[in-house]
């Protein structure tokens, strides 16, 4: 922390990025969300070759959107047609492209977790948006300029947490790029330097809390404020979460974004486990993932399909995210009008599978697995078939101080799978610190039955 | 607290209005013509809010 004085003067006088969009009542939202979606629909359809020859065969033209309820009329777009279009000019982004391709000033790409990359084409003004969506995320989770903040992620192609560097530097943080250097290195400078807050996926930074403890120190110590989390869902994950403010004896926060849409969602203070939706510059829509009937009710999940506004090079419009989300019962105590997801983002659509005749979600296993504290941070999750059957196995790790309790904690582990998930599971012990570790996304759920 | 937003609008439109004849004036000059336009980027955010947000409120 830059200067400790400042910051409760700070908290204390000023909560809202934009106070005007943030407070804005939802009627006003919703007109203003029409608005932007109009402006938003025409440009791509003006400069977008894609997006013209989709809405053409779809017989629907930007003139046609009238209200908020036309809008259900615009033909969706999904993962798969950003990377077919990439296979046309101009290269190596495709006509989806809107702007002339020597307007494109950065280039990004998805991870390829889900398949071949989507290449994301931004511009300047695309970038300032980034940064902007960010802005409004950091400062809901109390970051101010009296914050030192330290970034350890690999600057890469990737999108991660570029843009929460700029966002942080907008707001007035100090930041710090932890760039190529290792784990230890970054505890230590994060040591050194008395960072106020860090930014990284769950999965990493339980890592790092566990490389600190090795090498000596406690995370606590090092005076981390706020952590954001973002890249997975383990920070709307009750017990996940808890784990990591345990370990860093601070607050955490989750972000939700993604490179062909945007941040376009984050947590803010006052709510735990749930997410505000950024409404001044996301329009989102639930539909149900049997039928595409929209889902206006709370607690009841769909898939997200998303639109981002006044994206330039590579718009955004009806992306059929696979998020599963649902909208949460109440407005926020924050002051926000925009509105909550409950739980954050509970799953993805393509990631739900039956086993045994159940529908499983990989994060519920996660949940169990991170509330029973003698387990380590790490698991595996193997779905394989045996003749006929789902067979699933869980791989864990019992943290060497409760060895002798293994019975019991087994039977524990089992029983609470039982409860939440509905299955019987064979559980694996193995040694402390031998399953993979993982610095940026992990990969913990193998449905290997296909190739079985 | 109530925000002028005419009175904002009014300001964001003659920044604009400023930096693109400057743009435009130094264009030959690469350093002006590009941190003239990398200012506008931003405005740019705040331009469309705002004035969406004025044509609601009317």
């Amino acid at each position: 922390m830059k200067n400790p004085t400042e910051e409760v003067q700070g908290m204390a006088e000023d909560r809202y990025w934009n106070p005007i969009l943030e407070r804005l009542p939802q009627e006003r939202l919703k007109e203003l969300q029409f608005k932007k979606f109009k402006r938003t629909i025409s440009w791509a359809y003006e400069n977008s070759p894609f997006y013209r020859r989709l809405y053409r065969e779809a017989g629907i033209e930007p003139g046609d959107i009238r209200s908020l309820e036309d809008i259900k009329r615009v033909p969706k777009i999904e993962k798969g047609m950003l990377r077919e279009v990439q296979q046309r000019d101009p290269f190596p982004y495709g006509d989806i492209l809107a702007v002339p391709i020597e307007e494109v000033t950065t280039f990004r790409q998805t991870s390829g977790t889900t398949g071949t990359p989507v290449y994301q084409a931004e511009t300047w003004e695309d970038w300032e948006l980034w940064s902007e969506w960010w802005a409004y995320i950091l400062y809901a989770q109390g970051y101010r300029k009296t914050d030192r903040v330290f970034l350890p992620f690999g600057y890469n192609i990737f999108v991660a947490f570029w843009a929460a560097h700029y966002a942080a530097e907008k707001i007035g943080c100090e930041v710090i790029p932890g760039g190529v250097l290792d784990t230890q290195a970054r505890i230590l400078k994060m040591k050194e330097l008395r960072c106020s807050a860090f930014m990284a996926t769950p999965t990493y930074v339980l890592g790092m809390a566990e490389t600190a403890t090795k090498m000596g120190i406690d995370p606590k110590e090092i005076g981390i404020r706020r952590i954001t989390c973002a890249g997975e869902p383990g920070a709307s994950i009750p017990s996940t979460k808890k784990r990591i403010e345990e370990r860093w004896g601070c607050r955490v926060f989750d972000h939700v974004g993604a490179t062909e849409i945007g941040a376009w969602g984050f947590e803010c203070e006052e709510s735990p486990y749930m997410l505000h939706i950024n409404e001044a510059f996301f329009l989102v829509e639930i539909e149900d993932m049997e039928t595409g009937e929209p889902i206006e009710e709370p607690n009841r999940p769909g898939k997200m399909i998303i639109t981002t506004f006044d994206r330039l090079a590579k718009p955004c419009i009806r992306f059929d995210s696979k998020d599963v989300i649902k909208w949460a019962d109440h407005q926020c105590a924050c002051g926000r009008s925009f509105r909550l997801l409950d739980g954050g983002v509970i799953g993805r659509a393509d990631d739900i599978t039956k086993v045994k005749g159940v529908l499983l979600a990989p994060s519920a296993i996660e949940e169990v697995v991170r509330g029973v504290g003698e387990l380590s941070d790490e698991f595996e999750v193997i779905v394989t078939k045996k003749g006929d059957i789902d067979d699933i196995t869980l791989k864990i790790e019992i943290r060497p101080e409760y060895e002798t309790k293994r019975d019991e904690i087994l039977k524990r582990l089992q029983t609470e799978l039982r409860i939440k998930t509905n299955l019987g599971y064979n559980i694996e012990v193995h040694p402390y610190h031998s399953l993979p570790r993982y610095d940026v996304k992990a990969k913990r759920f193998k449905d290997l039955r296909k190739h079985s | 607290m109530e925000y002028k937003l005419n009175s904002l609008i009014q300001r964001i439109e003659d920044m604009k209005r400023i930096g693109e004849a400057i743009a435009q004036e130094y264009k030959e000059i690469p350093a002006v013509d590009r941190n003239i336009k990398r200012i506008l980027a931003s405005l740019r955010i705040l331009e469309l809010d705002v004035s969406d947000l004025k044509m609601i409120q009317d």
